[in-house]
């Protein structure tokens, strides 16, 4: 029997889930005898609740955040535009309203492209259908031509190979011949901390169709003290079940007193399929959605790699980043400029990547965002190198690889339950479903709630699709967050679906239901589901965030001679348009992770900066200006304020976008 | 309190500002809650909740996704609401006062326990509006303090010891000591200054 101090202890922390059943039962059995030590338990938690009362209604801030982020826009524009007012010529530095602008020098001299290939399409943009191929204006070269290029040539250059043809295509097929990987996999990082030039981690990647994926690395490091905490990273997905462990992500700059003393342990019971709150990095298996929207990648020729024939392609770091971010899915590994070269070796039959490795790029933004993060490379660095060992395609997994995960850490139930298929869910008709996909997975989250939600998937080995679906959904967006702008399609018969950007997701707003696809198919693919769903599409309600979804031409009516991007450009797709009063946005998805926002509005000056320091830029034979650290270009144009924004593009490709642009 | 989408974040830090005012909608009843309770105020909390949004859209594209979002947006509230006392203090000490954080005008619990708060020390304080208030685990609150989550356990125990002690100062219990009862206000003692002392750089 424990004491009255300990009880008190034990029920202080009892709440945190902290202790174990023999502690639990001591507890219980104190507090069973003692009225004096359960008043105290009791008072405990009325102390706890009390701190957790919400005390009053909490205010609704988001007008007044939206609009003091307008109004610090709005009011920036009153002062003169700083980068209109920059020389052409030389380097300029300016000193105005504590903004620091600096012009760039001019424009390198014309640089061919090389291959016959634009400068876009080699960073990863995909040409739509076979039109036959076209120059970017050499205006647009001028820049790209160094900048981008440059990165670009050297290393493992090789003619394109009849092996290496259609590589998109037979990636996006590959998934459905794929029904388990397991592999050794070995890492070398540089650049990371000055004070640890290159860490090494070793681990074992398990894949068994459709969803269960285990990976785990083992830092082999040796640290300069015991102060650097091992970066070891666990994650899996299996039964139901997804948990990750790892060290969170702190700055390098503050390393290592920033790294906590214990890694981060997360768990997710009942987790419905493909949560995408419970991602887990199925491009490691095989790189599907980093070729989404590809081009043909330039080719690096074949070879062997651990007794493999390999297929090397060469891409940049943004496209590809569903595979490199899947290897710091909870641990603290070094990130990747989005112009960082890639060269990804696939192999030849299975096109399960077999190495890739990264070198840091050429692009002038880069040592700026490397010196932010307390990186120390330069650019031609390698500063990753992923091996691939002992892979073994269609042989099972190891076991022991697919564990539950440990006690303690966070903990949370998504609330899951399988049921038979059919029950309340939309019916889908399966000759729209890819042939040989089969039913995968039936259930329904939240049962018996407000937001109750059937979920079916089907799966082809690591492919898969699946639908979701709500009734009585009550959210002022589209159901299964499709994201801003979006595109609407209209069938013949009528029937409106609403798509991403990228194309990935698909939503359908009904009289009596909404839905939500999405899957690792293309956006053709899941319109062709949707389209055999037994609902009819309706237009979103007018205070929806997607009624302001608008198209090319009805935005052109809205703001005449709206620019878009050429034909040149190649862009997959069209664009999703959106028109919030006389400001019209157009977004375009690229290759992989890639894409960009266009925004046009009546004005005749920039307003002031965001950041504290902006590039001058020469835009279209206009003054404008750059931002590295918002990824934003933006110039005044026939009393209209243009941007072009992207996370993922560098300012060459976002100035040779600007280029390329014409009126619609 | 839930993590917004993955996809709205991605969304937002690609400049979707209707992504952006999803985030808001999302984390502001918490943010604010927690605001609520650090600063004592119902009206400056709104307005620090109000702050820390506009920080969190001007520094989203430095959010690392291998974080919670929700820890990120409490940390910078955290800081907003330590930039707010430093700057009332600045302000403040030109009159030569320091006022501790005022208890809600509400009768009730709530107006206790923000009276029991006050007269925390400011690092159980910290500790325990961190794991109680905005739920962080003693390995996130750890971190966000710069301490072993040891710490963080040791000062959010002696915390609530403290609270419910103050709760039963006045009441005799069984041992012959008194309670207080809830709803009897005690006025905030000089603790709420050593708060704010604290937070000074």
């Amino acid at each position: 029997m424990i004491g009255h101090d300990q009880a008190r202890l034990l029920a202080s922390e009892e709440p945190d889930r902290d202790l174990d059943p023999a502690q639990l039962a001591d507890l219980h059995d104190h507090l069973d005898a003692c009225p004096s030590c359960a008043a105290h338990a009791d008072r405990m938690a009325s102390v706890r609740a009390a701190l957790r009362d919400p005390v009053e209604a909490p205010p609704d801030v988001t007008g007044r955040v939206l609009s003091a982020i307008s109004a610090a826009a709005a009011e920036e524009e009153q002062q003169p535009a700083v980068a209109a007012k920059v020389a052409v010529s030389g380097p300029v530095e300016l000193q105005v309203v504590g903004y620091h602008v600096e012009k760039p020098r001019q424009d390198p001299e014309p640089a061919a492209p090389t291959r016959g290939t634009t400068v876009l399409e080699r960073a990863g943009w995909a040409r739509g259908g076979h039109a036959a191929r076209r120059w970017v204006p050499v205006a647009a070269c001028l820049l790209v031509g160094l900048l981008i290029g440059s990165a670009l040539v050297g290393g493992l250059r090789a003619p394109s190979t009849p092996a290496a043809a259609r590589v998109p295509e037979r990636i996006a097929a590959a998934q459905f011949d794929l029904a388990s990987l397991s592999a050794r996999i070995e890492i070398t990082e540089r650049g990371w901390n000055e004070q640890v030039p290159e860490r090494t981690f070793e681990g074992v990647l398990d894949y068994q169709a459709p969803e269960s994926l285990a990976l785990h690395l083992f830092d082999t490091t040796i640290y300069p003290s015991v102060d650097w905490l091992a970066n070891d990273v666990d994650l899996v997905l299996h039964d139901r079940q997804w948990w990750a462990r790892g060290v969170r992500d702190c700055p390098s700059s503050v390393q290592p007193g920033c790294t906590p003393l214990q890694p981060r342990l997360e768990v997710i019971d009942n987790v419905a399929p493909r949560d995408d709150g419970a991602a887990v990095p199925l491009d490691l298996v095989v790189p599907v959605r980093s070729f989404l929207r590809s081009s043909e990648p330039i080719a690096l020729g074949t070879r062997a790699i651990d007794g493999h024939d390999a297929i090397g392609v060469e891409v940049s770091a943004a496209q590809v980043a569903p595979l490199l971010d899947g290897l710091r899915p909870a641990g603290n590994l070094r990130q990747f400029f989005p112009s960082d070269v890639v060269s990804l070796w696939l192999d030849a039959t299975t096109w399960t990547p077999l190495r890739f490795e990264v070198r840091a790029s050429q692009d002038p933004d880069r040592r700026t965002w490397a010196a932010d993060r307390g990186y120390v490379d330069q650019p031609g660095d390698e500063v990753l190198v992923v091996a691939v060992r002992d892979q073994r395609v269609n042989q099972g997994v190891q076991a022991q690889s697919l564990q539950p995960a440990p006690e303690g850490g966070v903990r949370r139930d998504a609330g899951f339950a399988p049921e038979p298929a059919g029950g309340g869910a939309v019916p889908v008709d399966p000759t729209s479903i890819p042939d040989g996909m089969v039913l995968s997975t039936s259930g329904v989250v939240g049962l018996g709630t407000p937001h109750e939600t059937r979920i079916q998937t089907w799966a082809d080995g690591s492919g898969w699709v699946k639908v979701a679906s709500t009734i009585g959904w009550d959210g002022t967006r589209l159901f299964g967050d499709l994201g801003s702008p979006v595109r609407r399609t209209t069938a013949a018969d009528g029937s409106i679906t609403y798509a991403s950007l990228d194309g990935t997701r698909v939503a359908v707003h009904a009289d009596d239901v909404d839905l939500v696809l999405t899957g690792s198919l293309d956006a053709a693919a899941l319109a062709r589901i949707a389209d055999g769903l037994e609902v009819r599409g309706i237009a979103v309600p007018g205070d929806w965030d997607e009624a302001a979804t608008e198209s090319i031409d009805s935005a052109t009516d809205l703001l005449p001679g709206l620019l878009v991007p050429g034909p040149d450009l190649g862009v997959d797709g069209e664009a999703a348009v959106r028109a919030d009063g006389n400001v019209v946005t157009q977004g375009y998805a690229g290759a992989g992770s890639r894409g960009f926002v266009v925004v046009e509005a009546p004005g005749e000056q920039l307003p002031p900066p965001l950041d504290m320091a902006v590039s001058g830029a020469r835009v279209r034979g206009f003054d404008g200006r750059f931002s590295a650290a918002r990824g934003e270009l933006e110039w005044v144009e026939a009393d209209r304020v243009h941007r072009i924004r992207s996370s993922t593009l560098t300012r060459a490709e976002l100035l040779a976008i600007a280029e390329n642009m014409v009126s619609a | 309190m839930d993590d917004p989408d993955p996809a709205t974040i991605r969304a937002a830090v690609g400049g979707d500002l209707g992504a952006f005012e999803e985030i808001v909608r999302c984390c502001q009843g918490p943010v604010w809650r927690y605001l609520r309770r650090f600063v004592g105020d119902a009206a400056l909390a709104e307005d620090l909740t109000q702050e820390t949004f506009i920080r969190v859209y001007r520094r989203i594209d430095t959010y690392r996704f291998g974080s919670r979002f929700t820890t990120w947006t409490i940390q910078i509230a955290r800081n907003a609401a330590i930039d707010a006392l430093r700057s009332r203090d600045r302000r403040e000490r030109l009159v030569d006062a320091l006022p501790p954080p005022r208890p809600s005008s509400q009768p009730g619990l709530g107006a206790e326990i923000e009276a029991a708060l006050a007269t925390l020390s400011p690092k159980l304080r910290d500790a325990v509006l961190l794991v109680e208030v905005a739920g962080f685990t003693y390995v996130d609150a750890g971190e966000v303090l710069g301490v072993p989550t040891g710490t963080v356990k040791s000062r959010v125990s002696q915390a609530r010891d403290q609270l419910v002690a103050w709760f039963e100062a006045d009441e005799p219990d069984p041992v012959g000591r008194t309670r207080r009862g809830v709803g009897t206000r005690r006025p905030a003692r000089a603790g709420a200054d050593a708060t704010d002392r604290e937070l000074r750089p």
